[in-house]
């Protein structure tokens, strides 16, 4: 029996991306792949190819810049770094998250069929 | 403000797609690479590697295809990809791209043409001050009130509103000698400036002193538009106090209007505006200022802040009766000055100013407009017609996207796209059209006379007109065949020998457009037929002389130097030196033209004859030269024509006798030979001779 891996919510691959660029510096998508499937133990589902349109759209929002240059083993590749505004946006995005889990930690505590 | 920076960076996505996609497909190619790499370091054989880090990766072209969704603005480039496949079809067929487009933007053209006239002459306000607060001073059928000086003068110091002015439309001779140079004029007020709110972009305007009898301080002052000091001055900054002469008699130019203004009569545009007061120095012998019969000056008002239209008006006809007592002209007689007392004069609104063209023009040009409807509705049939045609012959095409997949949605927005690309291209030819097509209606407008100008910009107003006229037409000729296209069976792709047969609906909107369409030009034809019948009615019609022989000159002696006294005998010398002329039978003058539409008016009596009813009593007066009906080809029905002896007799006033002839319409009414008597302030007998 295959152990059932928890999809990468929507919204929350943002906090992961941006929280690992800010812990390790820039780093280029294959990079940041790793080290989240790293971080959650291979227990997230994690298709590393979506991460390309949400490295985009962190971009957009100027969370986020990336240059070309080249990976330890010698290979081009593009990498990421996080922006003032995106570290300010993290912030934001990490107290939302805690907010979000306490309250959804409370309805789980609650027993029974009185939520 | 991330907002802004998400679609900014979209933006620019839409404009770098090519380099942003190279860049994602080497950015692929690295993670995959990278993935390979560790895979194989983990002891995997290259093969095994390669598809394992293609499984982690998930659908590279799923990837890509969440990209561009991102990287640009999805719904502009698919609607772009629209209308670019559209170009591509209609450039494949360009006899139905060329007749639909240009069914439109002849519908279009029109529509645009007649509305920047109906724009221009009917709706747009002056561009004054408040011109919702004017008001024009007119009589009881809405006509504009003509007073006299003195009749003005009256009504302007009872105060009866905040401001009022007078003006008077007329045109100046500028030149020095030889040819005249004729421009388009305006008797002002000395408010007249003041009371529309109009301040000059150079220099000032009149003051109420300028407009004194004979000037003001700086003497007799001019006023000059801004479209008049660029073509005469070309914009010079020291044409404020520089001459100009008008009539001969100089002026000094103290400003310059603002270039939106063209004065307060539209159609007839003013280039040099003159104080009221200082008209005696250009028509010394003949001033119509302290005249108390010329009735000259129109009136227009701005009505105070608490004042409506109705209680305005109120206050003017209670004050009217007095107005017009005090400036009685001394020759009316007991019934007239009744009557004269008792019209009441009305107030209209003025925000579009006072026009003679628009009142001449208004119903033609409504008529026009609803004719010109007409016409778009026909071309729209039409081209609807032809898109419905060419649908069906795309059948298979259609039906062979929809069978790959392509929605429904997509089909309908694919032909609505060709539809958009007809309307724009049609419009925009139709807006050649309707720039040519407008100034040369507008020419049409001027006669031999008075020349009218009309400028039609290409404004705001028009390109909006024309983009509503653009889309309602798109509505109308795109969303039946749209919708048509998107019922198409996708079978139908596998059927052998649908292609061009319209299977099915053969009584759908096709034959309702026909129906409508033949509906729609039957009355447009039956509109044109009456419009030539009454052409031809009028161009048939018996004007009373041979019009194919006749040629008229207008002379104008009154802008030369010429007295009075000595203007006959110009006119005679005139007359002599073109009936002198090879080819020319005879020449005669006349005070006004044949069906000119300009008389003068008269009241007659009958010595010894039964009393005449008031109607009777006017008569439409000429004064004309010996052997002016043979020139015009005029038969008598008995009697004779003017000759010699009667000039001579005008000439010397024997015994006050001037000979007259009387239209046959006349002479039914009282049909008596031998005198009449004629009086204009003074009577004259007068004696008939034919």
């Amino acid at each position: 029996v295959r152990e059932e891996k928890p999809d990468v919510l929507q919204g929350t691959l943002a906090l992961l991306v941006l929280r690992t660029l800010n812990a390790l510096g820039p780093l280029h998508g294959y990079g940041i792949a790793r080290r989240i499937e790293h971080v959650s133990d291979n227990k997230l589902a994690l298709n590393q190819g979506t991460l390309y349109p949400a490295l985009l759209r962190l971009e957009q929002m100027g969370w986020l810049s990336s240059t070309w240059g080249i990976s330890d083993n010698n290979r081009k590749a593009k990498y990421y770094a996080i922006t003032r505004a995106g570290k300010k946006r993290l912030s934001v995005e990490e107290e939302n998250w805690e907010r979000v889990a306490t309250i959804v930690g409370r309805f789980l505590k609650l027993s029974g069929d009185t939520p | 403000m991330t907002r802004l920076r998400v679609l900014a960076a979209r933006l620019r996505g839409l404009f770098a797609k090519g380099r942003l996609d190279r860049e994602l497909a080497d950015e692929i190619e690295s993670h995959l690479a990278l993935s390979v790499e560790a895979n194989v370091n983990r002891g995997m054989d290259p093969a095994e590697a390669r598809r394992a880090a293609l499984r982690a990766f998930g659908g590279v072209e799923q990837t890509k295809e969440a990209y561009r969704d991102a990287r640009g603005l999805p719904r502009i480039e698919a609607l772009v990809q629209d209308l670019r496949y559209g170009l591509r079809t209609l450039r494949r067929s360009p006899g139905f791209a060329a007749t639909a487009a240009v069914s439109i933007a002849l519908g279009v053209g029109a529509n645009t043409a007649i509305f920047s006239i109906l724009d221009k002459l009917l709706l747009r306000e002056l561009q004054v001050r408040e011109p919702r607060r004017l008001v024009r001073v007119a009589t009881e059928d809405g006509a504009t009130a003509y007073l006299t000086t003195p009749a003005w003068e009256e009504l302007h110091k009872r105060e009866l509103f905040d401001q009022s002015l007078a003006w008077a439309w007329t045109q100046f001779d500028l030149s020095e000698g030889g040819p005249a140079e004729l421009v388009g004029g305006v008797w002002a007020s000395g408010g007249f400036f003041d009371v529309l709110g109009v301040r000059a972009v150079l220099g000032r305007t009149f003051s109420e002193e300028d407009s004194k009898r004979g000037g003001g301080p700086d003497g007799p002052v001019a006023v000059i538009s801004y479209r008049f000091w660029q073509r005469r001055f070309g914009g010079a900054g020291d044409t404020v106090g520089q001459t100009l002469a008008v009539e001969r008699v100089p002026f000094k130019i103290i400003g310059v209007t603002p270039p939106d203004f063209a004065g307060v009569d539209v159609g007839f545009p003013f280039d040099v505006a003159l104080p009221i007061g200082v008209e005696p120095l250009i028509h010394p012998s003949s001033s119509q200022l302290d005249n108390p019969y010329a009735w000259w000056l129109s009136v227009i008002a701005r009505l105070k802040p608490t004042q409506d239209m109705t209680a305005a008006g109120a206050a003017l006809r209670s004050a009217q009766s007095q107005i017009r007592d005090a400036t009685m002209p001394g020759y009316l007689r007991e019934e007239d000055r009744k009557r004269y007392l008792g019209e009441p004069l009305t107030l209209q609104a003025a925000a579009t100013g006072d026009s003679a063209l628009r009142r001449r023009y208004e119903r033609p040009l409504a008529a026009l407009m609803a004719v010109v409807v007409l016409v778009l509705l026909i071309a729209c049939a039409n081209v609807a017609n032809l898109m419905l045609a060419r649908t069906a012959a795309r059948r298979h095409e259609l039906a062979m996207r929809l069978a790959l997949g392509a929605t429904r949605l997509r089909v309908a927005r694919q032909l609505l796209a060709e539809s958009v690309l007809l309307a724009g291209a049609g419009s925009a030819l139709g807006l050649l059209f309707a720039y040519w097509g407008a100034r040369l209606l507008v020419a049409q407008f001027s006669t031999q006379a008075y020349s009218v100008a009309l400028d039609l910009p290409l404004d705001w107003r028009v390109l909006g007109f024309t983009a509503a006229v653009g889309t309602s037409a798109v509505l109308l000729f795109g969303v039946v065949p749209a919708l048509r296209a998107a019922r198409t069976d996708p079978g139908d792709a596998l059927k052998v020998g649908v292609r061009g047969v319209s299977s099915g609906h053969r009584h759908g909107p096709g034959s309702a457009l026909v129906v409508a369409q033949v509906a729609v030009s039957l009355v447009l034809v039956v509109v044109a037929g009456l419009f030539i019948r009454t052409f031809s009615a009028l161009a048939g019609i018996d004007v009373g002389f041979e019009r194919d022989r006749v040629l008229a000159v207008r002379v104008d002696a009154q802008r030369t130097a010429n007295t009075p006294p000595t203007r006959l005998a110009l006119y005679q010398r005139v007359r002599e030196a073109v009936g002198a002329l090879p080819g020319v039978l005879s020449a005669a003058s006349s005070a006004s033209l044949p069906i000119s539409n300009m008389a003068l008016m008269a009241w007659i009596d009958v010595p010894g004859g039964p009393a005449l009813s008031e109607p009777d009593r006017a008569v439409s007066l000429n004064l004309v030269s010996p052997e002016w009906f043979r020139t015009l080809g005029t038969p008598l029905r008995a009697g004779r024509d003017f000759d010699g002896r009667d000039l001579r007799a005008v000439h010397s006033r024997e015994g006050d006798q001037v000979a007259t002839v009387i239209h046959d319409g006349n002479v039914h009414g009282h049909g008596h030979s031998g005198r009449m008597s004629f009086r204009r302030g003074s009577s004259s007998p007068i004696r008939k001779v034919g």
